[in-house]
């Protein structure tokens, strides 16, 4: 078990590593000039100069990596001689608009993010599964037929086209709901909870369908296994055999669509939050490539990607502790 | 249990039908099959896959799915109509008067739960006791089932264990109960020949031990003449030929059962004598054969036109064995002339 | 894999062997959600590719503004949003253009992307899992990890930063890339980090492949590595591709107008479904907006809706034990 925890955990960071080299790459090595981004209009090619050279961007690629990688496991200086600035670790180096240190951005937009993934995946994962679960129990009634009927409507509507259904008609038109701000969960749980309903909702009535699909047709498959059968044959009760022997079978393949979900909500709800105008660390993205603000993309990417692979790691260990077979291999 | 204890057979079914309705049609898997089992009698029920035998085994327990099986007919369990018989009811019998042993204990046992569990939860479903004491039961049965270190293995998961232990374990889950009515669905089909002996024996001496009454489906002779005291084949969802195992295996009247034992090779039989199989396939149970369902492929069929094609043969008794019945429209004595020349036999223990 | 069962005299003319592909499409046939959609699908795709005929019947093209309809602020004159027997669907506001052939021009586009998107992502995912689950052992470890890393990357974001950064490269950073650029980077990317989900089903149905008996034997009969995986082991494959085919390109469909909302889909001024969204979110609370925002989001939802419930048939004739 231990040996398989620290393989899985070796496999992450590769993973990760990996990420962050291709990402470092493909940012830092295109020829927009970051320099000539941070300049005003009427910079000198001098003064261009000199920033290349504070910021690096003269160094070999490899180097600017690991001074890259060193700022955010142990901080580093950014520039030279009296421009020097002190970046305290996690360093993911300093925004190229306004100067500003991009992990302070991030920390202002990551608990908006947060607040978005974490409800909207409580509700979707909760309603996926109560729907899947009935409908394969129910397989061929009417029932049956309006969940799977509701979870194709899910799975063909785009995130852009439902957030604005929702804002067009709780917010403009009837004025039920107001328009979605954040606000702390600590400073107003309700209003926090007001402040998240829409995004809430625009996600997890999108992202059940997968669920609820996926719980459907394992269950269905489960419904037909032999020890299904069996526990039927030694007299367990209706409810008990669905509860306790075939849900407890099927549920491994909704985790692992579940649990990826809420990894790549964590990331960053990038079209939910453009639309409803909440800064968190989608938006935080948009505005930045918008800009080609390369610093703050770079994170974003970065953060994502970690909350990726934490997830599909949470995923495999709860595999290993859901399934007895899987802990052996 | 029951309301009506009678002193009749501990289990009959009359003139069963189990149909399923499929995309295609009428699926007729049991079409009209009656037996008999009393208690401390082993029944072999023999016949190729799709003959209805494992079906007929489900639907006395009530496993199939209402929405899409037909059944109709009589199964009574110590004088108890089953059929008719509500879930509630129906489920307290289950694992309790009457239980079943499937073919593959790897996947009949559940994956995620340790062998232990799965006996504790089918004795308490029916045993109002503690953890505990339905543990030592559990422990018990295993110890009786011949799993060595019963204590380490309760707490062991099904793919733990190796392919005859495994199936010991169901066993052990099955019986824990002490069941009167056993169902073997090819319980010895994915073990080992020498493995199979031993589960075949470990029943024989728990079926003493209980005087349970045992219906083995099988396709294998070999386990019928090992174990059986009467035996009904089967053929396209309907009985062909029933009668003591002795009867049947040593004067056999109907031409499948003749095919079956002459594709079964025999330890001491001629070398120089050959398998011989039957040729083509079992009956599309979607389509059966018009007449008798084997005639196509029969060889000692009487043609183009005759009864075989045309008529159902009735179940009648033989000649001096009134017990032993088989349907088949060839005359008596030209059966017997067959049989007697034709026919390898297959001793019975 | 042709031929079904074996041909068996006993049996009753009745019941007939039918291939598997036989099998499906009679399946498919019978199934009257599959029956609808497809029809629809093939309508939607005779609309979206004659779209220069629709344009010549219907006598507008979907560039044209037409400042005459419009008012001061740009808000299209008439009922809801300019919506008259020349103007279906309207104008939109701003730029006058005609709604209707904007949607169907941007169908096209949605379509080409899609379509050859799905192609190529799951033709590149086939042959890397196919090579992975022939050759085993370290190739196939190495190519789980990089599966591990593509899977790893945020899609959305790491599109957004990636378009308009390698587009600067490959143009410049004067220079906007024309349609044809952006095209073929989307596509791009699609395949960079789409290909996972068919090289992993592909590993999985080689892997019980590779033992098999007409495995064996070409290998016996000296058959190259290149001949057994794509002569004798991708044929075998191509129910569950084509399951998987049917089901990305309404991914790719919402995908790509996900980007182009974003601003990094394909650019002005050829029509793209995303954008027509954006520029009617932009001004859906308008007086009687709401009819442009609906039609430009409905065409949308329907297009890729159909698209999923032929996808849906298609999995359920082609999978014998799919569950529905």
């Amino acid at each position: 078990m231990l040996r398989f925890v620290v393989r899985r955990v070796l496999l992450a960071v590769l993973t990760l590593f990996a990420v962050s080299v291709i990402t470092f790459t493909l940012f830092f090595a295109v020829p927009s000039d970051p320099a000539q981004l941070m300049c005003s209009k009427d910079c000198t090619h001098e003064q261009i100069e000199q920033t290349r050279d504070a910021l690096g961007l003269n160094d070999p690629i490899v180097t600017q990596y690991t001074d890259y990688m060193t700022g955010i496991f142990v901080g580093r200086d950014i520039g030279k001689g009296e421009a020097k600035v002190r970046c305290d670790a996690p360093c993911f180096g300093y925004s190229y608009r306004d100067n500003e240190s991009v992990w302070s951005n991030i920390k202002d937009a990551a608990p908006i993010t947060l607040s978005i993934a974490v409800g909207a995946w409580i509700i979707q994962t909760l309603l996926g599964i109560t729907i899947g679960v009935i409908a394969a129990l129910r397989r061929g009634s009417v029932i049956d037929k309006v969940a799977v009927g509701s979870t194709l409507i899910g799975a063909s509507m785009p995130v852009y086209f439902f957030s604005a259904i929702l804002l067009l008609v709780f917010v403009y038109t009837t004025n039920i709901i107001p328009r979605p701000v954040y606000t702390p969960l600590l400073d107003n749980p309700a209003k926090w909870a007001l402040g998240m309903l829409l995004p809430w909702l625009s996600l997890a009535l999108i992202g059940y369908a997968n669920e609820a699909r996926m719980t459907r047709a394992t269950m269905l498959e489960t419904l037909s296994e032999d020890f299904v059968r069996t526990a039927k044959a030694k007299g367990v009760p209706k409810g008990q055999v669905h509860r306790r022997h075939a849900l407890r079978a099927s549920i491994t393949p909704v985790i692992t669509i579940s649990g990826m979900n809420l990894g790549y909500l964590m990331g960053g709800a990038v079209i939910t939050e453009t639309v409803f105008g909440l800064p968190g660390l989608g938006k935080l993205s948009v505005d930045a490539v918008s800009t080609l603000n390369l610093p703050i993309v770079m994170a974003t990417v970065l953060i994502a990607a970690l909350a990726i692979v934490i997830m599909t790691m949470v995923v495999d260990f709860l595999y290993a502790v859901i399934d007895p077979r899987v802990r052996l291999s | 249990m029951s309301q009506t204890k009678s002193s009749g057979p501990y289990l009959s079914i009359e003139d069963l039908k189990v149909h399923f309705k499929t995309e295609d049609g009428m699926v007729k898997a049991v079409d009209g099959v009656s037996f008999e089992v009393s208690e401390g009698e082993t029944l072999g029920v023999v016949g190729e896959s799709g003959s209805g035998k494992s079906v007929t085994g489900m639907s006395i327990l009530g496993l199939h799915d209402p929405k899409r099986a037909r059944i109709s007919g009589k199964i009574y369990l110590d004088g108890t109509e089953l059929l008719h018989l509500s879930e509630n009811k129906l489920r307290a019998l289950r694992g309790q008067a009457m239980t079943m042993i499937f073919q593959d204990a790897l996947t009949a046992l559940h994956p995620y739960y340790t062998v232990g569990r799965q006996i504790v939860e089918a004795y308490r479903l029916h045993h109002n006791v503690s953890k505990g004491t339905a543990k030592t039961r559990a422990i018990e049965m295993l110890d009786r089932v011949g799993i060595p270190e019963p204590g380490k293995r309760f707490a062991q998961y099904p793919h733990e264990f190796s392919g005859g232990m495994r199936q010991r374990a169901m066993i052990a889950m099955s019986l824990v109960n002490n069941p009167r009515l056993v169902i073997a669905d090819e319980p010895t089909t994915a073990l080992d020949v020498t493995v199979q002996g031993q589960i075949l024996d470990l029943l024989a001496d728990l079926q003493k031990e209980f005087n349970s009454a045992i219906i083995m489906v099988t396709h294998d002779l070999g386990v019928i003449s090992d174990i059986a005291d009467r035996v009904v084949v089967m053929y396209g969802g309907r009985v062909v030929e029933e009668g003591t195992a002795v009867d049947v295996m040593s004067t056999p009247q109907h031409p499948y059962t003749w095919g079956l034992l002459n594709s079964v090779p025999t330890l001491h039989g001629d070398a120089s004598e050959d398998l011989r199989p039957i040729p083509g396939n079992p009956p599309s149970l979607l389509n059966v054969p018009s007449g008798c369902a084997f005639h196509p492929r029969c060889q000692h069929s009487l043609g183009k036109g005759s009864a075989c094609e045309t008529e159902i043969p009735q179940l009648l008794g033989i000649n001096g064995a009134p017990n032993h019945v088989a349907a088949c429209h060839l005359p008596e004595s030209t059966r017997r002339r067959i049989m007697e020349t034709d026919v390898r036999k297959v001793e019975v223990a | 894999m042709a031929g079904g069962a074996d041909p068996d005299p006993n049996e009753p003319k009745e019941i007939v062997g039918r291939s598997p592909g036989q099998l499906a499409f009679r399946r498919l046939r019978r199934d009257r959600t599959a029956v609808v959609s497809g029809f629809i699908v093939a309508a939607i795709a005779i609309i979206a590719f004659g779209a220069p005929v629709i344009s010549a019947i219907y006598g507008q093209d979907p560039t044209t503004p037409n400042p005459d309809l419009l008012d001061l602020d740009g808000r299209p004159l008439g009922l809801l949003n300019g919506v008259s027997g020349k103007h279906w669907l309207g104008l939109q506001p701003s730029t006058g253009r005609d709604v209707f052939m904007q949607l169907v021009y941007g169908m096209r586009t949605s379509l080409i992307i899609a379509l050859i998107g799905s192609i190529l992502t799951i033709a590149f995912g086939s042959v890397i899992g196919a090579i992975a689950g022939y050759f085993g052992g370290k190739i196939d470890a190495v190519i789980n990890w990089i599966t591990d890393v593509a899977m790893a990357f945020p899609f959305l974001i790491f599109a957004l930063a990636v378009v308009p950064v390698v587009g600067s490269a490959i143009v410049g950073d004067e220079e906007v890339p024309g349609p044809f650029v952006r095209s073929a980077m989307l596509m791009g990317i699609f395949i960079i980090l789409g290909w996972m989900g068919s090289a992993r089903l592909v590993r999985g149905q080689v892997i019980s492949l590779r033992e098999r008996e007409f495995v064996e034997a070409a290998r016996a009969s000296g058959a190259s590595n290149f001949h057994i995986i794509f002569k004798q082991v991708l044929p075998n494959v191509w129910a569950p591709i084509l399951v998987t085919f049917s089901l990305l390109v309404p991914q790719l469909i919402t995908t790509e107008a996900a980007l182009s909302f974003l601003g990094v889909g394909v650019p002005e001024p050829t029509p793209d479904l995303g954008r027509v969204i954006l520029d009617a979110v932009n001004v859906m609370q308008g007086e009687g907006m709401w009819f442009y925002f609906l039609c430009a989001g409905g065409v949308l939802f329907l297009l890729v809706l159909t698209f999923n419930l032929l996808g849906d048939a298609v999995r359920d004739a082609l999978d014998p034990k799919s569950t529905r």
